[in-house]
Order: structure tokens, then sequence, then C-alpha cells
């Protein structure tokens, strides 16, 4: 779909690339909110996995899906920042809490507007990056086992590992700490 | 078991965790952004070519001059004019072949950072140890 765009971009054509960008910026800041779990990252994550992709695009030959190209670049970019990430942390524990305290009033704000999303949302935040990852990619973006394998570099027994034990790892977390019943949410 | 196929209860759950791009502005910054990469890299293949030439007005200036001070025999500081002319030659030598291979990487489109990293240049046996 992006196929004609991507030809412009690649003759020069910048603002083509605004239509790569408007169709794959949700989907990318998703899977960057698995890994780094902050807006604001997520949204740096982003930025630099488009310029990457905008800068490298040459080399994209075409033998996979356009998206599954860009996802693995978001994904790559999303645990160098979270390495960093922790390498700051360490540093400013104190500026952190601080930080923290109004994480949990703006939650406190979600849970009003909408339980559902933020109680499904706090669960992939709770979980490790790669199930979180694992999951938005199987049942958010439809990817099948062979897709996610290509871009996570998994092997397919791994990813099935992976997508259960997230998939339970979510149902426990709803049903244990927010003492959700199953039922309330679909 | 380890179902692979996509169980509809969960997926509709997972449909509520789907999220959109908070920042309005977020297309336009990354064109930006874009845009001014772009300059950069035409004013550094500018220089690029600027440096080439330059390089090349350097080298055979200092060809010119090497041979002139041949030529006239200059001596000074105690020295005999063909150890002058041997120390000049090897100063010269040595600034042509840092210059050359700065270009080289240069032309390369290596990052400034790579450019600058002379790390690179350390012989093996030193770069083992780190």
């Amino acid at each position: 779909m992006c196929d004609p765009y991507i030809q412009k971009v690649l003759n020069g054509d910048t603002d083509a690339f605004r239509f790569i960008i408007k169709q794959h910026q949700d989907e990318a800041y998703s899977l960057a909110m698995s890994v780094v779990k902050s807006e604001f990252l997520a949204k740096d994550v982003v930025q630099n996995a488009f310029i990457k992709a905008y800068t490298k695009l040459d080399t994209f030959k075409g033998n996979s899906k356009f998206s599954t190209w860009f996802f693995r670049i978001v994904i790559n970019e999303a645990f160098t920042q979270k390495r960093k990430q922790k390498r700051q942390t360490k540093i400013s524990e104190g500026i952190a809490e601080t930080n923290n305290q109004s994480t949990v009033n703006e939650s406190s704000q979600k849970i009003e507007e909408d339980n559902q999303r933020y109680y499904i949302n706090e669960a992939l935040k709770q979980i490790p990056a790669k199930y979180s990852l694992a999951l938005r990619l199987f049942y958010l973006q439809d990817y099948n086992i062979e897709e996610i394998k290509e871009i996570m570099g998994w092997s397919t027994s791994n990813t099935k590992v992976i997508l259960y034990r997230a998939r339970n790892k979510v149902k426990t977390l709803l049903d244990e700490t927010y003492n959700i019943d199953k039922e309330e949410l679909y | 078991m380890m179902q692979s196929n996509k169980d509809p209860q969960f997926k509709e759950l997972m449909s509520k965790s789907k999220l959109e791009m908070p920042f309005p502005d977020f297309e336009d910054e990354v064109i930006l952004q874009i845009k001014k990469q772009e300059e950069h890299k035409q004013s550094l293949s500018q220089h690029l070519k600027v440096s080439w030439l330059s390089f090349f007005a350097g080298t055979i200036l200092g060809v010119v001059l090497t041979v002139q001070l041949f030529q006239l025999r200059v001596e000074g500081l105690g020295m005999s004019s063909t150890v002058i002319e041997l120390i000049f030659q090897l100063i010269f030598s040595l600034f042509v072949i840092l210059s050359f291979d700065f270009l080289i990487r240069f032309s390369r489109k290596k990052s400034p950072k790579e450019l600058f990293n002379f790390k690179s240049l350390r012989p093996p046996f030193l770069k083992s140890k780190t």
C-alpha cells in the first residue's frame, strides 16, 4: 500500500513521507509504548525510527512488508532508548519519584474516562516488554506467528511460548492485581 | 495448550489497548527534522567538494615547494640542506596521507562521530586490549 509513496520518497519527494508517517504512527507508537512504557519516550522512539527509516529507505528491498521492516526499526530503537533510560534512572532516582506521583494522578483521571482501556493498558505496562510486544503484534496488528518471528528474531516455538505466557500474565494481572472480573472487560 | 489461533475474547480485550499518537504535531516535527537533515547533508557534500579541491591544490603546491627547496639548497639551524629537505618531505608526506585518509572516510558518508573517532586509527594490538 505504501509502495508508490516509497518510490516517491526515493525520488526525492520528502513530503510523500507524510503519508507513510500517517499510516504507521499509531501502530509504531503502540509498539514503542510496549517497550519504554512512557509517552514522551515512546514519541522520541517513533520519531527516531521514522528518521532512520527515511535515511535507510534505499536499503528496503521489498522482500517483506514495509511495516514489518519499519516495526523492526521501531523495536530496535525502543530497546536502545530503554537501555539509555535505565542508565539515566540510576543517576536521577530522586527525580523519578516525583514523576511517578504525577503519573498516578494522570492514571486516576483515565480511570474515570475509560476503565477498560485504562486497565488493559496498565496491565500491558506491568508485563515485560517482550510479552507486551508479542500481544500487540499478534492481537492488535494481526500479525501471524511467522511475521512476529521475522520482526522479533525469535523462533516459532519461542514466539508461541511468549504469547502463551503473555496472555496468562495479563489475565492474572487483571484478575489478581486489579480484581477485575474478566466478564467486565469483554 | 499454546494456541496460535486468536482467542476472540482475548482479541476483543486487546483491541481496547489500541493507542493513538497523542502529539498532534508529530508528523510536522518528523518532516521538519528530515528536511533539516537533508539540508545538512547537502551542505556537507558542498564542503566535501571544497575539501577535495583544497587537497589537490595543497598537494601540487607541496610538490612544487619540495622541488624548489631541493634547487635552492637552503641551510639553517645547524642542519645541512639534505636534512632540511628530508624533514620537509617527511612532514609533507605525513600530511598528505592523513588528509587523504580523512577525505576518503568523509566521502564514504560516515557520521561526524565516526569521522573524528581516532580510536579507529589505533594499531590492532591496542584495540584488542580495550
